[in-house]
């Protein structure tokens, strides 16, 4: 497999996107600590900063920020690495950092100004200052360039390789950057034509139904867009690290394949319990998003195999022998595998929350918020962080040491531990009937409410242990970027079995997937969307109260 | 630093001819956890 070395210009590029994402996982970090010490009931913010803020911060500059900067600065790094990167192309990805890093200091200082407290998912008829969407738009923006450079990196490979597959990795990128696109279409529509104009006082009302059916148009793909680069880890570069090889290559493109057709056309499994939208279609995208699990079954059985094929070809015979010789001791893999045991209960939740009976146990209650810590927060997260115990090195041309090693591990098991506490006190909690997205109250003395107390005590135990694993995280991270011993740090790409069968050229029939993407789409939306158009109550005006500006 | 395999002898291989009955097991369990847990959370949907 042919490989391009990156240049200097290229590893400055993808670690600049890196300090972003981790300054965002330090502020990120503080305001998740001070949102569980408020909910204690025993702890008030100091100078009158608002609890909705906090939230917004902590929601905007984790979910967003520092996802999005992390993976369009990792897949830079991957297509550069295995498709090319040219330097008209680099400096157009510069292009794409500075427009993405100026949406977000527009956002942020919204934020902080207190003309933004919206939350991460800016329902409306909340409203924010226009310059708060004009931010998160242009994020959007430089994603698109992003987007745009990767597609041409792929394109111009392709026609130096043809008839030759692409290779694994750039293949992945480029699913996710489809997603990606046709997902922001959504958010796109709703702040350009609906929020913003309503924002500025263009347009008096807004129709709330609308925009939240095109959030979450745009929020679960959201969802894939984070898990997805953890998958590319998980599928390409986990093997080479255990010293094995890709268990199936077919296979991992496949579930690339459905993960881009079944994770957008579901959105309604956000909204189940919103009128306005039609039962029939409800059950459409709920059934939509039970196909979601096969990919991610798939995904289970590969790796599961990659472990045991790789084990057994050492020669470990025994039921599970292979499994106790896996690297244990190399945090690369170790905070890996933690990320994909927490996904196991996680991935578990996720098929509870989006069952349509089961939704209106749960919904709006502290479990989801629980539910998405263990998906997004513990198995995106780790791995993001195994990500960069060798990419920040490989990147700023230093080495992963022992002792950094040997904190990495402690960092996950910190991790794991705060993980634990937190997420399974936020599960029980919102069982019990616990509100999510709100500050601490005793709602006047509401009986139920005295079973909450000791779980949201819990969960700021869990949740200072994980701050200590981000000030951990972020210590790693500036010895790595500026301290460590100068050398070569390995970027690992796994490679095909010698005797692998040649992989379907389906998989690579782009119009194909596309095409059926698309028309699942218009299938499970057209018609519904046209009945939210046509039949919703009359608008809403703007609230800048409880929360907004 | 160890990051690979511990390797006690190479064995002869070819794709497509894998045993892999950890796997089957693992992912056995894995289904099982899945049933259990929505069936659990009915339960309690039932109950209330």
């Amino acid at each position: 497999m042919q490989e391009f070395p990156l240049t200097k210009p290229q590893k400055k590029l993808s670690m600049s996107f890196m300090y972003v994402a981790f300054i965002s996982l330090l502020i990120g970090g503080l305001m998740g600590l001070l949102q569980v010490l408020v909910r204690t009931g025993k702890f008030t913010l100091p100078f009158g900063i608002d609890y909705y803020q906090v939230l917004t911060v902590h929601g905007v500059i984790l979910a967003l920020v520092m996802t999005t900067f992390f993976i369009i600065g990792f897949q830079y790094s991957i297509m550069a690495k295995t498709v090319g990167m040219t330097d008209k192309q680099r400096r157009l990805a510069w292009l794409s950092f500075w427009v993405m890093l100026a949406g977000t200091i527009l956002a942020a200082a919204m934020i902080l100004l207190g003309q933004g407290s919206v939350l991460y998912t800016f329902y409306t008829p909340l409203r924010a200052h226009p310059i708060f969407y004009i931010g998160l738009t242009l994020v959007i923006v430089g994603t698109w360039i992003a987007a745009g450079i990767n597609f041409r990196q792929l394109y111009l490979w392709k026609k130096e390789h043809k008839d030759e597959k692409s290779p694994l990795l750039a293949f992945m990128v480029t699913i996710n950057m489809i997603m990606w696109c046709i997902a922001t279409l959504g958010l796109a529509a709703s702040v350009l034509f609906h929020i913003l104009p309503w924002s500025l006082g263009y347009k008096a009302t807004i129709n709330v139904l609308l925009t939240r059916t095109l959030f979450w148009y745009f929020g679960h793909p959201l969802v894939y867009f984070w898990l997805l680069p953890a998958y590319m880890a998980w599928y390409a570069i986990l093997p080479k690290i255990i010293g094995g090889k890709i268990f199936s290559d077919g296979l991992a493109r496949l579930s690339f394949i459905l993960f881009l057709m079944f994770s957008i056309p579901v959105g309604f499994h956000h909204q189940l319990t919103e009128p306005g939208i039609d039962p029939l279609w409800k059950y459409i995208q709920v059934t939509l998003t039970m196909a979601v699990v096969v990919p991610t079954l798939m995904t289970a059985f590969s790796l599961f195999a990659t472990f045991e094929t790789t084990g057994r070809k050492k020669g470990y015979t025994s039921l599970f022998g292979w499994f106790k010789k896996l690297p244990w001791k190399d945090a690369r893999f170790f905070a890996m595998f933690v990320g994909m045991l927490f996904f196991i209960p996680g991935g578990i939740g996720g098929i509870i929350n989006a069952s349509h009976q089961l939704n209106q146990m749960v919904h709006n209650t502290v479990w989801v918020t629980g539910h998405f810590h263990l998906t997004v927060a513990t198995a995106v997260m780790l791995t993001f962080f195994a990500i960069a115990y060798w990419l920040v090195p490989h990147l700023t041309g230093r080495t992963l040491t022992p002792g950094i090693n040997r904190l990495g591990i402690i960092q996950t098991i910190t991790w794991g531990v705060g993980m634990l506490i937190m997420s399974g006190a936020m599960h029980i909690a919102g069982l019990l009937g616990a509100p999510r997205r709100s500050a601490f109250s005793m709602y006047d003395g509401g009986e139920q409410v005295t079973t909450w107390i000791g779980y949201q005590i819990m969960q700021a135990v869990g949740g200072a242990i994980l701050f200590i694993g981000i000030l951990l995280m972020v210590f790693i991270f500036i010895r790595l970027a500026f301290f460590a011993p100068k050398g070569e740090q390995e970027y690992p790409i796994a490679e095909e079995e010698d005797h692998a069968p040649p992989t379907p050229k389906i998989l690579e029939n782009w119009k194909l997937w596309i095409g059926l993407t698309a028309a699942l789409i218009l299938f499970a939306y057209t018609i519904p969307v046209i009945d939210i158009i046509q039949h919703s109550p009359p608008g809403s005006e703007p609230f800048d109260w409880p929360v907004g500006r | 630093m160890k990051t690979e395999f511990e390797t006690k002898q190479q064995t002869e291989f070819k794709h497509g001819e894998e045993k892999l009955p950890g796997t089957l097991i693992a992912v056995l369990l894995l289904g099982i956890a899945m049933v259990v847990s929505w069936f659990g959370a009915y339960g309690l949907f039932l109950s209330r």
